[in-house]
């Protein structure tokens, strides 16, 4: 039974929600979230933004085509870490 | 050929089985959003679907006539998983049953909520991908629930239930 659930949890932890990491840093490093979230609405359309249990800032919305975006953030410097385009 | 049993699945049912079983593993691994796991995962949910009507119509043991349900039976069965009384099913058992059905229907919702992410409306909305998140556990659960039951069927029943897959006998 033992070996039933770490083999569940193993494949679980390799499972289609890969985890983004984005920083180490501790959060007084973090850029504000106001701010950052302005700075981004000059470049899109922010529906949801949250911070991620990887220490991201991550925002769902739309680009200037229109197109859905998904992206991940780096909280200190703000580069994007991952981007997904739909 | 001689001496041999009758076909419990037809060759319809077999694809339709691997079909549905190889994407749900694949998407699996596949990164959530990526064109490829969604295109798979609709692979899954139509042959899904065909696999539901299948079961209405089919003359082998992939129809639902062959789908015992009564819960107090498959609880009985999953007790003598672990003694040494051996309850034999011909067909399927009760508890296997149960694990297949839900298995569809945790596809189909798979499906939907999938479908759901990638809505303008329900983009980034937080519960959606919970559930979505969560219904890909609980069927990798039943997939490994499914795994013991071959193991316990081939191993304390000694059949061969598993080569039937492949060849349609067992």
């Amino acid at each position: 039974m033992k070996s039933l659930i770490s083999a569940v949890l193993i494949l679980g932890s390799l499972s289609a929600f890969a985890k983004v990491d984005c920083t180490t840093e501790s959060k007084d490093k973090w850029k504000n979230q106001d701010a950052f979230k302005k700075e981004l609405e000059a470049t899109y359309k922010i529906k949801v933004f949250k911070v991620t249990e990887g220490n991201c800032y991550e925002i769902y919305g739309h680009n200037k085509e229109g197109k859905k975006v998904e992206i991940y953030f780096n909280p200190v410097t703000g580069e994007k870490v991952k981007e997904r385009v739909q | 050929m001689k001496n041999e049993s009758p076909v419990a699945w037809s060759l319809i049912t077999r694809v339709s089985h691997w079909l549905i079983a190889i994407p749900v593993l694949l998407d699996f691994f596949i990164e959530g959003g990526d064109q490829s796991h969604k295109v798979i995962g609709y692979i899954a949910l139509g042959v899904t679907c065909f696999r539901l009507a299948w079961g209405f119509v089919s003359k082998d043991e992939a129809n639902f006539r062959s789908f015992p349900l009564d819960a107090k039976k498959a609880f009985e069965y999953a007790q003598n998983t672990f003694t040494n009384k051996k309850i034999h099913y011909s067909g399927h058992n009760p508890l296997a049953s149960w694990t297949y059905i839900l298995m569809w229907i945790l596809v189909i919702a798979l499906g939907i909520t999938g479908f759901m992410m990638g809505t303008d409306q329900y983009w980034g909305v937080e519960w959606v991908e919970e559930v979505h998140e969560t219904f890909s556990h609980v069927l990798m659960f039943l997939v490994a629930l499914h795994f013991i039951g071959i193991i316990v069927d081939s191993v304390k029943f000694k059949r061969k239930t598993w080569l039937g897959m492949f060849t349609g006998r067992k």
